[in-house]
């Protein structure tokens, strides 16, 4: 079992140093699968992002412990989890500084020591993988927002990470850039690597996501399958969310939907399913 | 993530009741005096007065003596380079090529207090004068309304730029940088990693900013309103009165030659 455990918090409690008092994390237990495709749900302020940060040793608990493939990072450097754990930044120009696609993707690997022969194939694999093979030799910033998300994502892939966190993949991007973006994290997890993406965008998680941990006031206040969560109410009223446009149609018609239909797609193809019936009876 | 760059701290003094502009001209004329003289016979009464003043006014002594602390290398410095450096009167000893002079040793002395001076006294200032009121202090001691905008709104986003660069110091790690290992290249290699994300992301806040107070009308009225209304009160006049007095007595005294090592 516990081989299987990509990443574990153990009754995780934290505050930032600048505002002592207000508790971020208050006891937050959560253990993460190989393999799995996670969302991390929840307001502004809920503690995503700080629960996220503290997978890689950005942020380390006051209290608690955290583990990664079995191993206790309380003494772990960030950038020693670098080929672990790769953290995708909500924000790519905060970490965009070269002056070139290919050697902004190369920056990783180049600060891991990894040889050269490898760092130019992984290079090229990458920039075919997110799409940016002719903008190699761009300036990174002469790109749009979309594609200059394609680089941040794919210089934190160079590291070759088995669990990949990504704030907010889809903030910014339009509707088409999101889904290539979405299905970009589908193709790392069915690769076998772990995602874990943190979003506001609740028809995103009822999409791609397997598994839901939604999180209110520094708690997890719901984890399962995303069709258990948006049926949560009190969790989801706590969190100040609100199911996907599908999922509340269906619960607002059980005469129509099952209850676990929580995307468009499911709706479709139920309301078809049932129309042949009609036609068959 | 959200630190506070404002040096105010609340309280309840003369320093505080002072008009900023009041405290604005004292720490001019405090400069002033500085730069006018080198005997330390006429810079320590000056120092004393200082510190007199600020005591006082009850300006947060801790925040003042932790600033004390990192200036005491200074002073150090300052104490032991110039009696080297300047050369004057008397010789008191000599090691090798070095011959340490009176005059040297009163420079050095002279200088300690002028550092201290210039330092402490803006510091008393911020510790007493809320942000906007150090602002519109300059606004109304004649600085354009620009020039107060731009520097009322760098110290606005002083916080924000440090916040960013935190999280990009967070981004390069998660890559694997590791900002602090490695020799002084490597570490200058290491920063630019990191200053180069903050340079763009400053000038793009920059230019935003640019646009969106463009299009709330900035610039556009020659005649601006305030809505801060300073006032001058009894005792302003008292301070600047005196402040004009000492001013004029140095003046004097420095044409005539006194309080310079000659």
């Amino acid at each position: 079992m516990n081989a299987e455990v990509a990443l574990r918090s153990v009754n995780v409690w934290y505050s930032y140093p600048s505002r002592p008092d207000s508790v971020v994390l208050a006891g937050v237990s959560a253990a993460i699968l190989k393999a799995e495709f996670v969302a991390l749900i929840g307001q502004n302020g809920s503690g995503k992002t700080t629960l996220a940060k503290h997978f890689n040793a950005l942020l380390r608990p006051q209290k608690g412990s955290v583990e990664v493939n079995g191993e206790d990072i309380g003494r772990r450097l960030t950038a020693t989890l670098a080929s672990t754990v790769g953290y995708c930044y909500q924000n790519p120009d905060h970490q965009i500084f070269a002056a070139t696609v290919a050697a902004e993707i190369e920056f990783g690997p180049r600060n891991l020591g990894v040889p050269e022969a490898e760092i130019q194939a992984r290079t090229r694999r990458l920039l075919d993988l997110v799409g940016l093979r002719d903008e190699a030799f761009s300036y990174p910033f002469s790109l749009g927002r979309g594609q200059r998300q394609k680089v941040a994502v794919a210089s934190v892939l160079a590291t070759e990470p088995q669990i990949l966190i990504v704030d907010e993949p889809t903030t910014g991007l339009d509707s088409k850039g999101g889904h290539a973006m979405m299905e970009l994290m589908r193709q790392l997890n069915q690769a076998g690597n772990t995602v874990i993406i943190i979003t506001h965008d609740m028809s995103i998680v009822a999409e791609y996501s397997e598994r839901v941990i939604c999180m209110a006031n520094g708690r997890i206040v719901a984890d399962g399958s995303p069709s258990s969560v948006f049926k949560n109410r009190a969790a989801l009223a706590e969190a100040g969310l609100r199911p996907p446009q599908a999922a509340r149609i269906a619960q607002a018609r059980p005469d129509l939907f099952s209850p676990d239909v929580i995307t468009v797609a499911a709706a479709v193809a139920e309301l078809s399913r049932r129309s042949v019936d009609r036609a068959a009876s | 993530m959200a630190q506070r760059f404002d040096l105010y701290q609340p309280g309840k003094s003369y320093l505080y009741h002072l008009d900023p502009r009041t405290k604005v001209i004292a720490v001019l004329a405090v400069f002033v005096v500085s730069v006018l003289f080198t005997n330390p016979v006429f810079l320590a009464p000056v120092f004393f007065t200082v510190i007199l003043a600020l005591v006082l006014g009850r300006v947060p002594y801790q925040r003042v003596a932790i600033l004390l602390k990192s200036l005491a290398v200074l002073v150090v410095i300052s104490l032991l380079l110039w009696p080297l450096i300047y050369e004057h009167g008397t010789v008191l000893a000599t090691f090798g090529p070095f011959r340490v002079t009176q005059g040297g040793v009163l420079y050095g002395i002279g200088m300690s207090f002028r550092i201290l001076d210039m330092v402490i006294v803006p510091i008393a200032l911020f510790l007493t004068t809320p942000q906007p009121d150090f602002v519109a202090a300059l606004r109304r001691l004649g600085l354009p309304y620009k020039a107060t905008f731009a520097l009322s709104t760098s110290l606005r986003f002083l916080p924000t730029i440090v916040g960013i660069g935190e999280s990009i110091v967070e981004a390069q790690r998660a890559r694997g940088l590791d900002p602090n290992s490695g020799g002084p290249i490597r570490r200058l290699r290491s920063y630019s990693r990191i200053l180069g994300p903050l340079v763009i992301t400053a000038i793009r806040i920059a230019q935003q900013l640019s646009l969106a107070v463009e299009a709330r009308a900035f610039s556009i009225s020659r005649q601006r309103t305030y809505l801060r209304v300073l006032t001058f009160g009894r005792m302003d006049v008292g301070v600047l009165a005196g402040i004009a007095v000492l001013m004029v007595a140095a003046l004097v005294m420095r044409v005539l030659g006194f309080g310079v090592l000659a």
